[in-house]
Protein backbone atom coordinates (compact mmCIF):
# COMPACT_ATOMS: atom_id res chain seq x y z
CA UNK A 1 0.00 0.00 0.00
CA UNK A 2 1.86 3.01 -1.34
CA UNK A 3 0.90 6.38 0.09
CA UNK A 4 2.18 9.84 -0.72
CA UNK A 5 1.50 12.32 2.06
CA UNK A 6 1.53 16.08 1.60
CA UNK A 7 2.44 17.10 5.13
CA UNK A 8 1.76 20.38 6.86
CA UNK A 9 5.26 21.73 7.30
CA UNK A 10 4.90 22.90 10.86
CA UNK A 11 3.48 19.50 11.80
CA UNK A 12 6.09 17.43 10.02
CA UNK A 13 7.79 16.23 13.21
CA UNK A 14 4.44 15.35 14.75
CA UNK A 15 3.44 13.42 11.64
CA UNK A 16 6.62 11.40 11.65
CA UNK A 17 6.32 10.74 15.36
CA UNK A 18 2.77 9.45 14.96
CA UNK A 19 3.90 7.10 12.24
CA UNK A 20 6.84 5.88 14.28
CA UNK A 21 5.30 5.71 17.74
CA UNK A 22 1.72 4.86 16.92
CA UNK A 23 1.09 3.57 13.42
CA UNK A 24 4.00 1.18 13.11
CA UNK A 25 3.09 -0.50 16.38
CA UNK A 26 -0.60 -0.60 15.60
CA UNK A 27 0.07 -2.39 12.34
CA UNK A 28 2.22 -4.89 14.21
CA UNK A 29 -0.72 -6.01 16.35
CA UNK A 30 -1.66 -8.53 13.68
CA UNK A 31 0.25 -10.66 11.25
CA UNK A 32 -1.20 -9.41 7.97
CA UNK A 33 0.24 -5.91 7.65
CA UNK A 34 3.48 -4.04 8.45
CA UNK A 35 4.89 -0.63 7.76
CA UNK A 36 7.84 -1.35 5.47
CA UNK A 37 9.34 1.99 4.41
CA UNK A 38 9.06 5.55 5.60
CA UNK A 39 10.61 7.97 3.11
CA UNK A 40 11.09 11.71 3.02
CA UNK A 41 11.14 13.21 -0.44
CA UNK A 42 14.61 14.77 -0.54
CA UNK A 43 14.23 18.51 -0.21
CA UNK A 44 15.74 20.30 -3.15
CA UNK A 45 14.59 17.69 -5.60
CA UNK A 46 10.84 18.18 -5.66
CA UNK A 47 7.90 19.11 -3.49
CA UNK A 48 8.45 20.22 0.09
CA UNK A 49 7.27 18.17 3.04
CA UNK A 50 6.26 15.15 1.08
CA UNK A 51 6.45 11.75 2.73
CA UNK A 52 6.06 8.35 1.07
CA UNK A 53 5.13 5.29 3.10
CA UNK A 54 4.84 1.74 1.88
CA UNK A 55 2.87 -0.71 3.98
CA UNK A 56 2.90 -4.41 3.22
CA UNK A 57 -0.39 -6.29 3.37
CA UNK A 58 -0.76 -9.98 2.75
CA UNK A 59 -3.76 -9.91 0.40
CA UNK A 60 -6.92 -8.11 -0.62
CA UNK A 61 -8.81 -9.12 2.46
CA UNK A 62 -6.01 -7.85 4.69
CA UNK A 63 -6.04 -4.54 2.85
CA UNK A 64 -9.77 -4.16 3.30
CA UNK A 65 -9.48 -5.04 6.97
CA UNK A 66 -6.74 -2.45 7.44
CA UNK A 67 -8.65 0.17 5.46
CA UNK A 68 -11.76 -0.31 7.56
CA UNK A 69 -9.73 -0.16 10.77
CA UNK A 70 -8.48 3.19 9.56
CA UNK A 71 -11.88 4.48 8.50
CA UNK A 72 -14.18 3.33 11.25
CA UNK A 73 -12.20 1.02 13.51
CA UNK A 74 -9.54 1.17 16.17
CA UNK A 75 -7.17 3.20 13.97
CA UNK A 76 -9.69 5.91 13.11
CA UNK A 77 -8.58 8.25 15.88
CA UNK A 78 -4.95 7.86 14.90
CA UNK A 79 -5.78 8.52 11.26
CA UNK A 80 -7.69 11.62 12.33
CA UNK A 81 -4.53 12.83 14.08
CA UNK A 82 -2.50 12.09 10.97
CA UNK A 83 -5.08 13.89 8.86
CA UNK A 84 -4.62 16.97 11.01
CA UNK A 85 -0.92 16.92 10.13
CA UNK A 86 -1.29 16.59 6.37
CA UNK A 87 -3.08 18.31 3.56
CA UNK A 88 -3.83 15.08 1.80
CA UNK A 89 -2.69 11.55 1.18
CA UNK A 90 -2.86 9.68 -2.12
CA UNK A 91 -2.72 5.92 -1.99
CA UNK A 92 -2.51 3.03 -4.40
CA UNK A 93 -2.06 -0.68 -4.11
CA UNK A 94 0.95 -2.12 -5.88
CA UNK A 95 1.77 -5.67 -6.85
CA UNK A 96 5.20 -6.85 -8.02
CA UNK A 97 5.53 -7.69 -11.69
CA UNK A 98 6.68 -11.26 -12.41
CA UNK A 99 10.32 -10.36 -13.01
CA UNK A 100 10.68 -8.08 -10.00
CA UNK A 101 13.42 -9.11 -7.58
CA UNK A 102 11.15 -8.08 -4.75
CA UNK A 103 8.22 -10.47 -4.71
CA UNK A 104 7.30 -10.90 -1.10
CA UNK A 105 8.44 -10.06 2.38
CA UNK A 106 8.11 -12.04 5.59
CA UNK A 107 6.06 -9.57 7.53
CA UNK A 108 6.92 -11.26 10.80
CA UNK A 109 10.58 -10.44 10.24
CA UNK A 110 10.03 -6.74 9.65
CA UNK A 111 11.26 -4.67 12.61
CA UNK A 112 8.61 -2.80 14.52
CA UNK A 113 10.71 -1.35 17.31
CA UNK A 114 12.00 1.74 15.54
CA UNK A 115 15.60 0.64 15.59
CA UNK A 116 17.84 3.14 13.87
CA UNK A 117 20.18 2.83 10.93
CA UNK A 118 21.83 5.02 8.37
CA UNK A 119 19.38 6.46 5.87
CA UNK A 120 19.32 5.12 2.34
CA UNK A 121 18.42 7.02 -0.78
CA UNK A 122 16.10 5.59 -3.38
CA UNK A 123 15.09 6.73 -6.83
CA UNK A 124 11.42 5.97 -7.37
CA UNK A 125 10.54 6.10 -11.06
CA UNK A 126 6.90 6.21 -12.04
CA UNK A 127 6.22 5.78 -15.72
CA UNK A 128 3.16 6.27 -17.85
CA UNK A 129 3.49 4.53 -21.21
CA UNK A 130 1.57 5.36 -24.32
CA UNK A 131 1.70 1.69 -25.31
CA UNK A 132 -0.13 -1.17 -23.62
CA UNK A 133 1.03 -1.51 -20.04
CA UNK A 134 2.25 -5.07 -20.50
CA UNK A 135 4.57 -3.96 -23.29
CA UNK A 136 6.06 -1.29 -21.05
CA UNK A 137 6.67 -3.72 -18.21
CA UNK A 138 8.26 -6.18 -20.61
CA UNK A 139 10.49 -3.44 -21.96
CA UNK A 140 11.62 -2.55 -18.46
CA UNK A 141 12.66 -6.17 -18.01
CA UNK A 142 14.48 -6.82 -21.24
CA UNK A 143 15.87 -3.38 -21.97
CA UNK A 144 16.41 -1.83 -18.56
CA UNK A 145 16.68 -4.31 -15.74
CA UNK A 146 18.70 -6.85 -17.66
CA UNK A 147 21.05 -4.09 -18.77
CA UNK A 148 21.41 -2.81 -15.22
CA UNK A 149 22.27 -6.30 -13.99
CA UNK A 150 25.06 -6.55 -16.56
CA UNK A 151 26.55 -3.21 -15.63
CA UNK A 152 29.82 -3.56 -13.66
CA UNK A 153 29.29 -2.81 -9.97
CA UNK A 154 31.56 0.22 -9.94
CA UNK A 155 29.55 1.76 -12.77
CA UNK A 156 26.17 1.19 -11.23
CA UNK A 157 24.08 4.06 -10.09
CA UNK A 158 21.05 2.07 -9.05
CA UNK A 159 20.09 -1.29 -7.67
CA UNK A 160 16.65 -2.10 -9.05
CA UNK A 161 15.02 -3.59 -6.00
CA UNK A 162 11.40 -3.78 -7.08
CA UNK A 163 9.08 -3.18 -9.98
CA UNK A 164 5.39 -2.77 -9.37
CA UNK A 165 2.22 -2.35 -11.33
CA UNK A 166 -0.82 -0.61 -9.91
CA UNK A 167 -3.47 -3.08 -8.83
CA UNK A 168 -6.65 -2.70 -10.80
CA UNK A 169 -8.92 0.00 -9.54
CA UNK A 170 -6.55 1.73 -7.16
CA UNK A 171 -4.77 4.33 -9.24
CA UNK A 172 -3.68 5.30 -12.70
CA UNK A 173 -3.48 2.94 -15.63
CA UNK A 174 -1.19 2.65 -17.45
CA UNK A 175 1.39 3.14 -14.71
CA UNK A 176 4.30 1.17 -13.36
CA UNK A 177 6.87 1.91 -10.67
CA UNK A 178 10.51 1.12 -10.15
CA UNK A 179 11.94 1.29 -6.64
CA UNK A 180 15.70 1.60 -6.96
CA UNK A 181 18.33 2.10 -4.31
CA UNK A 182 21.01 4.64 -5.11
CA UNK A 183 24.27 2.73 -4.68
CA UNK A 184 26.73 5.34 -5.91
CA UNK A 185 26.09 8.94 -5.00
CA UNK A 186 28.96 10.25 -7.08
CA UNK A 187 27.36 8.81 -10.19
CA UNK A 188 24.10 10.39 -9.08
CA UNK A 189 25.89 13.72 -8.88
CA UNK A 190 27.27 13.16 -12.33
CA UNK A 191 23.87 12.29 -13.71
CA UNK A 192 22.54 15.56 -12.39
CA UNK A 193 25.41 17.83 -13.31
CA UNK A 194 27.18 16.31 -16.28
CA UNK A 195 24.47 15.48 -18.68
CA UNK A 196 26.82 15.03 -21.61
CA UNK A 197 28.64 12.20 -19.84
CA UNK A 198 25.79 10.62 -17.97
CA UNK A 199 22.96 11.26 -20.34
CA UNK A 200 21.12 7.94 -20.37
CA UNK A 201 20.56 8.29 -24.09
CA UNK A 202 24.24 7.46 -24.52
CA UNK A 203 24.15 4.34 -22.41
CA UNK A 204 25.08 1.08 -24.09
CA UNK A 205 22.18 -0.49 -25.83
CA UNK A 206 20.52 2.87 -26.37
CA UNK A 207 17.74 1.86 -24.02
CA UNK A 208 16.55 5.42 -23.79
CA UNK A 209 16.07 5.64 -27.53
CA UNK A 210 14.26 2.38 -27.96
CA UNK A 211 12.04 2.94 -24.98
CA UNK A 212 10.67 6.05 -26.62
CA UNK A 213 8.57 3.62 -28.60
CA UNK A 214 6.51 2.91 -25.51
CA UNK A 215 6.87 5.97 -23.27
CA UNK A 216 8.28 9.43 -22.92
CA UNK A 217 6.66 10.51 -19.67
CA UNK A 218 7.88 9.51 -16.24
CA UNK A 219 8.73 11.05 -12.92
CA UNK A 220 11.75 10.36 -10.75
CA UNK A 221 11.59 11.01 -7.04
CA UNK A 222 14.58 10.93 -4.75
CA UNK A 223 13.39 9.41 -1.52
CA UNK A 224 15.44 9.10 1.66
CA UNK A 225 14.50 6.58 4.29
CA UNK A 226 14.11 7.81 7.81
CA UNK A 227 16.62 6.44 10.29
CA UNK A 228 13.90 4.31 11.86
CA UNK A 229 12.28 3.09 8.64
CA UNK A 230 11.71 -0.65 9.12
CA UNK A 231 13.36 -1.37 5.77
CA UNK A 232 16.29 0.66 4.51
CA UNK B 1 -43.62 31.05 -12.95
CA UNK B 2 -43.79 30.99 -9.24
CA UNK B 3 -41.26 33.34 -7.81
CA UNK B 4 -38.95 32.55 -5.02
CA UNK B 5 -39.09 34.12 -1.65
CA UNK B 6 -37.47 37.45 -0.96
CA UNK B 7 -33.77 37.67 -1.30
CA UNK B 8 -32.22 38.18 2.04
CA UNK B 9 -35.02 36.48 3.87
CA UNK B 10 -34.32 35.95 7.54
CA UNK B 11 -32.73 32.72 8.46
CA UNK B 12 -33.47 30.33 11.19
CA UNK B 13 -31.05 28.00 12.90
CA UNK B 14 -31.03 24.32 12.21
CA UNK B 15 -31.29 23.61 15.87
CA UNK B 16 -30.34 19.97 16.13
CA UNK B 17 -27.99 20.07 13.23
CA UNK B 18 -25.07 21.84 14.69
CA UNK B 19 -22.11 21.15 12.48
CA UNK B 20 -19.38 19.47 14.50
CA UNK B 21 -16.51 21.77 15.17
CA UNK B 22 -18.33 24.84 14.00
CA UNK B 23 -18.62 27.88 16.14
CA UNK B 24 -22.21 28.58 15.23
CA UNK B 25 -25.31 26.77 14.29
CA UNK B 26 -25.93 26.50 10.60
CA UNK B 27 -28.78 28.68 9.63
CA UNK B 28 -30.90 28.02 6.64
CA UNK B 29 -33.41 30.26 4.95
CA UNK B 30 -36.87 30.40 6.41
CA UNK B 31 -39.07 28.00 4.58
CA UNK B 32 -36.15 25.82 3.77
CA UNK B 33 -37.37 23.04 1.63
CA UNK B 34 -40.91 24.29 1.61
CA UNK B 35 -42.62 24.99 -1.68
CA UNK B 36 -42.75 28.63 -2.54
CA UNK B 37 -40.05 29.65 -0.17
CA UNK B 38 -36.67 31.15 -0.71
CA UNK B 39 -34.92 29.40 -3.48
CA UNK B 40 -35.11 29.36 -7.21
CA UNK B 41 -32.48 27.55 -9.18
CA UNK B 42 -30.05 27.26 -6.40
CA UNK B 43 -27.38 25.05 -7.81
CA UNK B 44 -24.81 27.08 -9.71
CA UNK B 45 -22.01 26.09 -11.90
CA UNK B 46 -19.05 25.43 -9.70
CA UNK B 47 -20.91 25.82 -6.49
CA UNK B 48 -22.21 22.30 -6.14
CA UNK B 49 -25.48 21.00 -4.94
CA UNK B 50 -25.10 22.27 -1.45
CA UNK B 51 -26.32 25.56 -2.77
CA UNK B 52 -29.53 23.81 -3.55
CA UNK B 53 -29.74 22.64 -0.01
CA UNK B 54 -29.20 26.04 1.43
CA UNK B 55 -31.75 27.60 -0.83
CA UNK B 56 -34.37 24.98 -0.50
CA UNK B 57 -33.74 24.30 -4.16
CA UNK B 58 -37.24 24.89 -5.33
CA UNK B 59 -37.32 25.22 -9.08
CA UNK B 60 -40.52 27.10 -8.56
CA UNK B 61 -42.02 26.87 -11.99
CA UNK B 62 -44.75 25.01 -13.73
CA UNK B 63 -42.61 22.82 -15.89
CA UNK B 64 -40.24 20.87 -13.85
CA UNK B 65 -41.28 21.37 -10.30
CA UNK B 66 -41.31 18.13 -8.40
CA UNK B 67 -43.77 17.52 -5.68
CA UNK B 68 -43.71 14.79 -3.10
CA UNK B 69 -46.05 11.95 -3.72
CA UNK B 70 -48.96 12.31 -1.37
CA UNK B 71 -48.65 10.04 1.56
CA UNK B 72 -45.07 9.11 0.84
CA UNK B 73 -43.22 8.62 4.09
CA UNK B 74 -40.57 11.18 4.71
CA UNK B 75 -37.86 8.60 4.59
CA UNK B 76 -38.80 7.68 1.06
CA UNK B 77 -38.79 11.11 -0.46
CA UNK B 78 -35.19 10.90 -1.51
CA UNK B 79 -35.72 7.74 -3.39
CA UNK B 80 -38.87 8.91 -4.98
CA UNK B 81 -37.49 11.51 -7.32
CA UNK B 82 -36.11 9.84 -10.34
CA UNK B 83 -36.23 12.41 -13.06
CA UNK B 84 -35.19 11.51 -16.57
CA UNK B 85 -33.36 13.45 -19.20
CA UNK B 86 -36.16 12.98 -21.62
CA UNK B 87 -38.81 13.87 -19.15
CA UNK B 88 -38.20 17.46 -18.22
CA UNK B 89 -41.74 18.32 -17.35
CA UNK B 90 -42.32 15.80 -14.70
CA UNK B 91 -44.80 17.09 -12.18
CA UNK B 92 -45.22 14.04 -10.04
CA UNK B 93 -43.03 11.06 -9.45
CA UNK B 94 -43.80 7.62 -8.28
CA UNK B 95 -41.65 5.95 -5.70
CA UNK B 96 -38.14 4.91 -6.55
CA UNK B 97 -39.07 1.28 -6.30
CA UNK B 98 -41.83 1.73 -8.82
CA UNK B 99 -39.77 3.66 -11.32
CA UNK B 100 -36.13 2.84 -11.38
CA UNK B 101 -34.73 2.66 -7.93
CA UNK B 102 -35.36 -0.98 -7.27
CA UNK B 103 -31.76 -1.58 -6.35
CA UNK B 104 -31.96 0.90 -3.59
CA UNK B 105 -34.15 0.41 -0.60
CA UNK B 106 -35.70 3.68 0.46
CA UNK B 107 -35.66 4.02 4.18
CA UNK B 108 -33.20 1.21 4.59
CA UNK B 109 -30.64 1.82 7.31
CA UNK B 110 -27.38 3.17 6.02
CA UNK B 111 -24.34 1.08 5.39
CA UNK B 112 -21.51 1.11 7.84
CA UNK B 113 -20.48 -2.45 8.41
CA UNK B 114 -17.73 -4.63 7.08
CA UNK B 115 -20.28 -6.20 4.79
CA UNK B 116 -20.57 -3.01 2.71
CA UNK B 117 -19.94 -3.25 -0.97
CA UNK B 118 -16.76 -1.72 -2.33
CA UNK B 119 -17.22 0.67 -5.22
CA UNK B 120 -14.51 0.64 -7.86
CA UNK B 121 -14.78 4.08 -9.44
CA UNK B 122 -12.89 4.73 -12.67
CA UNK B 123 -12.58 7.86 -14.74
CA UNK B 124 -11.42 7.09 -18.25
CA UNK B 125 -9.83 9.52 -20.70
CA UNK B 126 -11.07 7.84 -23.85
CA UNK B 127 -9.53 8.04 -27.29
CA UNK B 128 -12.16 10.05 -29.09
CA UNK B 129 -12.19 8.08 -32.31
CA UNK B 130 -12.46 4.86 -30.31
CA UNK B 131 -15.28 5.99 -28.04
CA UNK B 132 -17.79 3.53 -29.44
CA UNK B 133 -15.33 0.66 -29.16
CA UNK B 134 -14.54 1.64 -25.60
CA UNK B 135 -18.20 1.58 -24.68
CA UNK B 136 -18.58 -1.79 -26.37
CA UNK B 137 -15.65 -3.15 -24.39
CA UNK B 138 -17.55 -2.48 -21.19
CA UNK B 139 -20.98 -3.47 -22.46
CA UNK B 140 -19.98 -6.60 -24.32
CA UNK B 141 -17.03 -7.89 -22.31
CA UNK B 142 -16.57 -6.37 -18.86
CA UNK B 143 -20.23 -6.47 -17.83
CA UNK B 144 -20.86 -10.10 -18.80
CA UNK B 145 -17.43 -11.16 -17.54
CA UNK B 146 -18.51 -10.23 -14.04
CA UNK B 147 -21.77 -12.14 -14.30
CA UNK B 148 -20.24 -15.53 -13.68
CA UNK B 149 -20.44 -15.07 -9.95
CA UNK B 150 -22.18 -12.85 -7.49
CA UNK B 151 -19.20 -10.99 -6.08
CA UNK B 152 -18.90 -8.17 -8.62
CA UNK B 153 -21.14 -6.27 -11.02
CA UNK B 154 -20.79 -3.31 -13.30
CA UNK B 155 -23.27 -0.85 -11.81
CA UNK B 156 -23.07 2.32 -13.90
CA UNK B 157 -21.58 3.42 -17.17
CA UNK B 158 -21.62 7.20 -17.46
CA UNK B 159 -20.57 9.70 -20.09
CA UNK B 160 -19.47 13.06 -18.80
CA UNK B 161 -21.89 15.39 -20.56
CA UNK B 162 -20.18 17.22 -23.40
CA UNK B 163 -20.17 20.92 -22.78
CA UNK B 164 -19.71 20.60 -19.05
CA UNK B 165 -16.11 19.52 -18.70
CA UNK B 166 -13.34 17.49 -20.24
CA UNK B 167 -14.08 15.74 -23.51
CA UNK B 168 -14.47 12.01 -23.92
CA UNK B 169 -14.53 11.21 -20.24
CA UNK B 170 -16.30 8.08 -19.13
CA UNK B 171 -16.98 7.10 -15.55
CA UNK B 172 -17.63 3.48 -14.64
CA UNK B 173 -18.63 2.19 -11.23
CA UNK B 174 -18.23 -1.48 -10.42
CA UNK B 175 -19.59 -2.95 -7.21
CA UNK B 176 -17.44 -5.56 -5.51
CA UNK B 177 -18.39 -7.71 -2.57
CA UNK B 178 -15.26 -7.24 -0.45
CA UNK B 179 -11.50 -6.96 -0.48
CA UNK B 180 -10.92 -10.60 -1.28
CA UNK B 181 -13.28 -10.37 -4.24
CA UNK B 182 -11.49 -7.25 -5.39
CA UNK B 183 -8.16 -9.06 -5.26
CA UNK B 184 -9.56 -11.88 -7.40
CA UNK B 185 -10.90 -9.40 -9.91
CA UNK B 186 -7.59 -7.52 -10.01
CA UNK B 187 -5.76 -10.78 -10.62
CA UNK B 188 -8.08 -11.58 -13.53
CA UNK B 189 -7.20 -8.21 -15.05
CA UNK B 190 -3.46 -8.51 -14.42
CA UNK B 191 -2.82 -12.13 -15.36
CA UNK B 192 -6.09 -13.93 -15.96
CA UNK B 193 -8.94 -14.15 -18.39
CA UNK B 194 -9.45 -10.37 -18.47
CA UNK B 195 -5.87 -9.58 -19.37
CA UNK B 196 -6.56 -9.46 -23.13
CA UNK B 197 -9.51 -7.19 -22.44
CA UNK B 198 -7.34 -4.89 -20.36
CA UNK B 199 -4.71 -4.80 -23.08
CA UNK B 200 -7.36 -3.95 -25.64
CA UNK B 201 -8.72 -1.26 -23.36
CA UNK B 202 -5.26 0.27 -23.15
CA UNK B 203 -5.54 1.03 -26.85
CA UNK B 204 -8.94 2.67 -26.44
CA UNK B 205 -8.13 5.04 -23.59
CA UNK B 206 -5.33 7.46 -22.92
CA UNK B 207 -5.46 6.60 -19.25
CA UNK B 208 -7.81 5.87 -16.40
CA UNK B 209 -7.76 7.00 -12.81
CA UNK B 210 -9.35 4.68 -10.31
CA UNK B 211 -10.19 4.55 -6.65
CA UNK B 212 -12.08 2.29 -4.32
CA UNK B 213 -14.83 3.82 -2.25
CA UNK B 214 -16.92 2.72 0.69
CA UNK B 215 -20.33 4.07 1.66
CA UNK B 216 -20.70 6.53 4.49
CA UNK B 217 -22.74 5.28 7.40
CA UNK B 218 -25.75 7.27 6.24
CA UNK B 219 -25.52 6.40 2.55
CA UNK B 220 -28.32 4.66 0.65
CA UNK B 221 -27.35 1.24 -0.62
CA UNK B 222 -27.50 -0.50 -3.97
CA UNK B 223 -28.84 -3.76 -2.62
CA UNK B 224 -27.64 -7.19 -3.60
CA UNK B 225 -25.06 -7.28 -6.34
CA UNK B 226 -26.40 -10.54 -7.67
CA UNK B 227 -29.65 -8.78 -8.50
CA UNK B 228 -27.99 -6.24 -10.76
CA UNK B 229 -28.53 -7.13 -14.42
CA UNK B 230 -25.50 -8.31 -16.31
CA UNK B 231 -27.18 -8.23 -19.71
CA UNK B 232 -27.74 -4.98 -21.57
CA UNK B 233 -30.94 -3.32 -20.51
CA UNK B 234 -32.57 -0.41 -22.22
CA UNK B 235 -33.78 2.63 -20.38
CA UNK B 236 -33.77 6.36 -20.72
CA UNK B 237 -30.49 8.02 -19.83
CA UNK B 238 -30.47 9.57 -16.40
CA UNK B 239 -28.49 12.63 -15.42
CA UNK B 240 -26.42 12.66 -12.27
CA UNK B 241 -24.41 15.30 -10.50
CA UNK B 242 -21.32 13.76 -8.99
CA UNK B 243 -19.72 15.94 -6.34
CA UNK B 244 -16.28 15.20 -4.97
CA UNK B 245 -15.23 17.19 -1.93
CA UNK B 246 -11.86 17.58 -0.27
CA UNK B 247 -12.27 18.74 3.34
CA UNK B 248 -9.56 20.68 5.11
CA UNK B 249 -6.87 18.82 7.03
CA UNK B 250 -8.37 17.16 10.06
CA UNK B 251 -11.96 18.05 9.14
CA UNK B 252 -13.04 14.92 7.33
CA UNK B 253 -15.03 13.51 10.21
CA UNK B 254 -16.77 16.78 10.82
CA UNK B 255 -17.61 17.14 7.14
CA UNK B 256 -19.01 13.63 6.91
CA UNK B 257 -21.16 14.22 9.95
CA UNK B 258 -22.33 17.60 8.74
CA UNK B 259 -23.15 16.38 5.27
CA UNK B 260 -25.23 13.62 6.78
CA UNK B 261 -27.04 15.59 9.41
CA UNK B 262 -27.51 18.84 7.53
CA UNK B 263 -27.20 18.34 3.80
CA UNK B 264 -28.77 14.93 3.46
CA UNK B 265 -31.52 15.69 5.90
CA UNK B 266 -32.39 18.78 3.97
CA UNK B 267 -32.77 16.83 0.76
CA UNK B 268 -35.01 14.38 2.56
CA UNK B 269 -37.16 16.90 4.37
CA UNK B 270 -40.88 16.18 4.13
CA UNK B 271 -42.38 18.61 1.69
CA UNK B 272 -39.05 19.63 0.33
CA UNK B 273 -38.89 20.48 -3.33
CA UNK B 274 -35.47 19.36 -4.35
CA UNK B 275 -33.97 18.35 -7.60
CA UNK B 276 -31.21 16.09 -6.37
CA UNK B 277 -31.45 12.76 -4.65
CA UNK B 278 -28.41 11.13 -3.12
CA UNK B 279 -27.92 7.67 -4.56
CA UNK B 280 -24.61 7.01 -2.87
CA UNK B 281 -22.47 8.87 -0.36
CA UNK B 282 -18.93 7.57 -0.34
CA UNK B 283 -15.46 8.10 1.03
CA UNK B 284 -12.24 6.95 -0.50
CA UNK B 285 -10.59 4.03 1.24
CA UNK B 286 -6.99 4.30 2.46
CA UNK B 287 -4.56 2.97 -0.07
CA UNK B 288 -6.95 3.30 -2.98
CA UNK B 289 -7.17 6.97 -3.80
CA UNK B 290 -7.03 10.37 -2.23
CA UNK B 291 -7.96 11.36 1.30
CA UNK B 292 -9.65 13.32 2.72
CA UNK B 293 -12.23 12.88 -0.02
CA UNK B 294 -15.99 12.44 -0.07
CA UNK B 295 -18.04 11.69 -3.17
CA UNK B 296 -21.77 12.13 -3.56
CA UNK B 297 -23.55 10.54 -6.49
CA UNK B 298 -26.79 12.43 -6.89
CA UNK B 299 -29.58 11.94 -9.34
CA UNK B 300 -30.88 15.08 -11.03
CA UNK B 301 -34.62 15.17 -10.87
CA UNK B 302 -35.42 18.19 -12.99
CA UNK B 303 -33.53 19.31 -16.06
CA UNK B 304 -35.18 22.75 -16.32
CA UNK B 305 -34.31 23.53 -12.76
CA UNK B 306 -30.76 22.36 -13.32
CA UNK B 307 -30.39 24.67 -16.28
CA UNK B 308 -31.60 27.54 -14.17
CA UNK B 309 -29.20 26.57 -11.49
CA UNK B 310 -26.38 26.66 -14.00
CA UNK B 311 -27.29 30.02 -15.41
CA UNK B 312 -28.40 32.04 -12.36
CA UNK B 313 -26.12 33.19 -9.64
CA UNK B 314 -26.53 32.24 -6.03
CA UNK B 315 -28.69 34.65 -4.05
CA UNK B 316 -26.96 36.50 -1.28
CA UNK B 317 -28.64 34.58 1.49
CA UNK B 318 -27.09 31.37 0.24
CA UNK B 319 -23.58 32.54 0.89
CA UNK B 320 -24.33 34.91 3.73
CA UNK B 321 -23.06 34.27 7.25
CA UNK B 322 -25.28 31.71 8.91
CA UNK B 323 -25.97 29.74 5.77
CA UNK B 324 -24.74 26.19 5.22
CA UNK B 325 -22.65 27.35 2.32
CA UNK B 326 -20.95 29.93 4.44
CA UNK B 327 -20.53 27.98 7.63
CA UNK B 328 -19.39 24.82 5.90
CA UNK B 329 -16.46 26.82 4.58
CA UNK B 330 -14.87 25.94 7.90
CA UNK B 331 -14.83 22.35 6.70
CA UNK B 332 -14.09 22.63 3.00
CA UNK B 333 -13.96 25.05 0.14
CA UNK B 334 -12.80 22.81 -2.71
CA UNK B 335 -14.96 20.40 -4.61
CA UNK B 336 -15.70 19.36 -8.16
CA UNK B 337 -19.09 18.79 -9.71
CA UNK B 338 -19.48 16.63 -12.81
CA UNK B 339 -22.63 16.08 -14.80
CA UNK B 340 -22.75 12.41 -15.75
CA UNK B 341 -25.30 10.79 -18.04
CA UNK B 342 -25.91 7.08 -17.72
CA UNK B 343 -25.75 5.03 -20.90
CA UNK B 344 -29.08 3.56 -22.05
CA UNK B 345 -27.69 0.09 -21.29
CA UNK B 346 -26.09 0.97 -17.96
CA UNK B 347 -27.11 -1.78 -15.51
CA UNK B 348 -28.33 0.82 -13.08
CA UNK B 349 -30.05 3.75 -14.76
Amino acid sequence: MHETHTVVGRHAARFEDLCRRELMGALASGDDSRLLWYFDHAMGSGPAYQVVTITGVTDGGAWESLARRMVTGDLADLVAELDACRYEVRGKLLVPVPWSAFQTVRLGDVPTDGREHEPSTFMQDTGWPDAPLDDYIDMWDTEYWQHMRRTPPDERLLDVQACFRVAHGTGVRPEAILLQKVVNTSILGGLITRAEKHDPTTWPGTYMHRSLEVRDQWESKLLRTSRWSPLA
Amino acid sequence: MRRAGPVGAPVTPVGADRIPGMARHVRLPVGYGVPGSVATGAVRAGLGPEVAEARGASPGNDAGVLVPVAGTPAGEHRGSRLGRMGDPNVTGIATGDAVAGRWRRPGEPGCGSLACVLFLHETHAVVGRAAAQFEAAYRDVWMPALAGGSEARLLWYFDLAHGTGLSYRVVTVTGIEDGAAWERLAARVADGDLRPWARHRDTLQHSSTSRILTPLAWSPTVGDLSAVPADPVTHEPVLYMEDTMWPFPGRLRAYIEASGTVYRRALESPGAQVHLSIELALRTLPGAGRSPEVTLLQKVSSLPSLIRLLTDGPPPEVVAPGSWMHEALELRDQWQSRLLRSAPWSPLP
